[in-house]
């Protein structure tokens, strides 16, 4: 599903490498917690791997994709049809509605949920399996943090991605909502079969990987490949 | 991006920004209508200026004539005429539309009648050209053309009007023959007459005033020839006209007819070769644009134009509408500007919008499009606003105008000319000024990746 050979990143005005050469595969269905001291550079592998950032060295494959040999457009559809992003601070937009926000991508060309079902019913349909039927009118900022997580999961799933990739996804969280997520989480890996890249601090994530992955300093330091 | 994708956005961020978008459209509705009020001014003077009191898109050229000054009296030295060959070669000329030649009428000629109208009979001196009947087609109609003979209907001879059938008279009788029966002539004269008249004439001879309008089916008898002058000559051709039209086509004073017919009496009456060259030609120019190069040509041909400072006029009128237009240009320019700032504020604002829409999978292309449409569709809105509130000022300029200047030869109906192509540039500068504006913020929104603009919000 996703191999990478010697991928470094540096930002620009930087002395620093933040990745430094990590090689790594993940098979399909997998899913791998990533975790490691805050600035270790797991969402920098995260981005990339997601393709929302460039400008790196290495190779980046993902599903026989190279891309940094996409162009800007290709690496749009690649971020719009193959690939879900959950983001920590959840970035939903808050003057549109929970079905608008979750079927923002419909506006930027076809997907998976074009065509076949209209986009307000998958809209309507994600947000049922996130467990927040009824709230496809409603505005984020009515939510709470945690119903906003799940409209920020069911906006990863509207295209039904292959790939799952979470950026600390309970880390503006409590517990018992984070708990929530992760069996929400558990749910979608075993019942989807998604491949799910989780970077967290968050130890019930880390248990719930299959693997686990460790960074330190842009390294990857270990593989621990036990899980659930 | 989808169309709809595009309009829902479009939709949403304008109702959601109005304000910074209005101030930023605000800016460019006002000079539109600045530009287009003062342009619509500016055309529309230019219109009446160079359209009636110096009609540039018409010209009248002549053959350079040399005079030789002996006292009160000038000699004419050489031919003053144009011949066909001539007329051939300015119709060659690029930009020219039609060239219509003219004949003075050489023979003397007195108009008598008038019971009807003034109440009372007059005889006068009088001056005639003629002119090709097509140069005033379009105002006249097919009342003014050559008086129709035509010998198995009406061309029977005839010594007075008694003899011939209705709506004909008995023309061209001589002292030695009798006349036909055929239609009277047309004659148009220049409104200005009419104006001469009720002005001046009228009162110095205690004449009621008249109305052009029911002026027209007067008729007059004419004597072709003669002349309380001087002696007349061997042959009078009695005859009649009747009044068809006005045009500024026509002599200022004196009776136009159909080139033709004065063509006829000439060689008829006229001395040897009096029909055979025109005194001068009618040239329609294309453009009023053109009518600069136009008249270059005419002057390489060895002929005069009779402008009558239409040139100072065109030169004029092109110097003040090209200010006009410079300065609009400029204040939209400085709208643009300020467009700039409200998109690059924009962009500041939704810069983590922006990033959300990069990472869930709109290109660069479709965030530049989107930013730029939205552009668009204000600048649409901004300059058929700003249409409207120059057509609003140019209603009520004119209404203060008409109303408050007093009568004047050419006074028209309306100040300002809404040419279609000036409403139409009018909207493609307003969209093109905001797209233009708008166009750096688009770009520099879409330079970074989504994961360096939603890290750093």
């Amino acid at each position: 599903m996703i191999s990478i050979n010697g991928l470094c990143k540096r930002y620009p005005g930087s002395e620093v490498d933040v990745l430094r050469g990590i090689d790594l595969e993940i098979a399909a269905g997998d899913f791998v917690s990533l975790v490691g001291r805050s600035g270790c550079g797991k969402s920098t592998l995260l981005n990339i791997v997601g393709g929302l950032d460039s400008g790196y060295e290495g190779k980046v494959i993902v599903e026989g994709r190279d891309l940094s040999s996409l162009g800007d457009g290709d690496l749009a559809r690649y971020r719009r049809n193959s690939v879900g992003f959950v983001f920590q601070a959840y970035h939903l937009l808050d003057h549109l509605s929970c079905a608008e926000n979750v079927a923002l991508a419909s506006r930027f060309g076809s997907g998976y949920a074009s065509g076949a079902t209209d986009e307000r019913g998958r809209a309507a349909e994600v947000l049922d399996l996130v467990g927040l039927p009824g709230s496809a009118d409603q505005r984020p900022t009515r939510l709470s943090g945690g119903e906003r997580q799940r409209v920020a999961i069911a906006r990863a799933l509207f295209n039904r991605p292959r790939l799952l990739l979470l950026d600390e996804p309970t880390g503006n969280l409590d517990t018992a909502t984070g708990t929530e997520i992760l069996d929400l989480l558990a749910t979608l890996h075993s019942d989807l079969g998604m491949t799910i890249l989780a970077a967290t601090h968050d130890r019930a994530i880390e248990a719930a990987g299959r693997r686990l992955l460790r960074m330190s300093d842009g390294v990857l330091m270990e593989t621990i490949e036990e899980g659930p | 991006m989808t169309g709809r994708g595009l309009s829902r956005s479009v939709r949403d961020d304008l109702t959601r920004h109005w304000r910074h978008i209005g101030a930023g459209g605000l800016g460019i509705a006002m000079s539109v209508a600045a530009l287009v009020f003062f342009l619509a001014l500016g055309l529309g003077v230019r219109e009446v200026l160079l359209g009636e009191v110096f009609p540039v898109d018409r010209i009248e050229v002549h053959r350079k004539s040399t005079d030789l000054n002996l006292l009160a009296l000038k000699i004419e030295l050489g031919k003053d005429t144009i011949d066909d060959a001539v007329v051939e070669k300015l119709e060659a000329i690029e930009g020219v539309a039609a060239v219509y030649p003219k004949m003075r009428l050489l023979i003397p000629a007195m108009a008598s009648g008038g019971e009807s109208l003034i109440g009372q009979g007059m005889q006068t001196e009088l001056v005639a050209d003629g002119i090709d009947p097509s140069l005033v087609a379009a105002e006249i109609g097919d009342a003014f053309h050559d008086p129709r003979f035509d010998p198995d209907e009406i061309g029977r001879p005839c010594t007075q009007n008694s003899d011939c059938p209705e709506g004909t008279v008995c023309a061209g009788v001589t002292a030695f023959g009798p006349g036909q029966c055929r239609e009277e002539i047309p004659v148009i004269v220049s409104k200005h007459m009419v104006e001469l008249y009720n002005g001046a004439f009228r009162r110095a001879y205690r004449l009621p005033k008249v109305n052009p309008q029911a002026l027209l089916g007067l008729g007059l008898d004419v004597s072709f020839g003669a002349s309380s002058l001087r002696p007349s000559g061997r042959r009078v051709i009695r005859d009649r006209v009747t009044l068809v039209g006005y045009s500024d086509a026509a002599i200022p004073l004196g009776i136009t007819i159909p080139l033709g017919f004065v063509q006829r009496l000439n060689d008829e009456l006229g001395p040897d070769g009096a029909a055979d060259g025109y005194h001068s030609a009618v040239v329609e120019i294309v453009s009023k644009d053109s009518a600069a190069d136009v008249i270059d040509a005419i002057e390489d041909l060895g002929l005069d134009v009779r402008d009558g400072g239409a040139r100072r006029a065109a030169f004029f009128m092109t110097v003040l509408l090209t200010t006009v237009s410079f300065v609009g240009i400029v204040i939209l320019a400085i709208s643009a500007l300020h467009v700039m700032h409200v998109f690059a504020l924009l962009v500041m604002i939704r810069r983590r919008e922006i990033g959300v829409m990069r990472a869930v999978g709109a290109s660069r292309g479709d965030v530049r499009l989107l930013l730029v449409t939205e552009a668009a569709v204000v600048g649409f809105a901004a300059g058929a606003v700003g249409l409207l509130v120059a057509g609003a000022l140019a209603w009520a300029a004119d209404g203060a105008l008409i109303s408050g200047l007093p009568d004047f030869p050419f006074k028209p109906e309306t100040f300002f000319a809404f040419d279609p192509w000036l409403i139409a540039a009018a909207l493609g500068l307003a969209i093109v000024s905001c797209v233009l504006g708008a166009l750096a913020p688009s770009l520099r929104a879409t330079g970074p990746d989504p994961a360096e603009v939603l890290s750093s919000t």
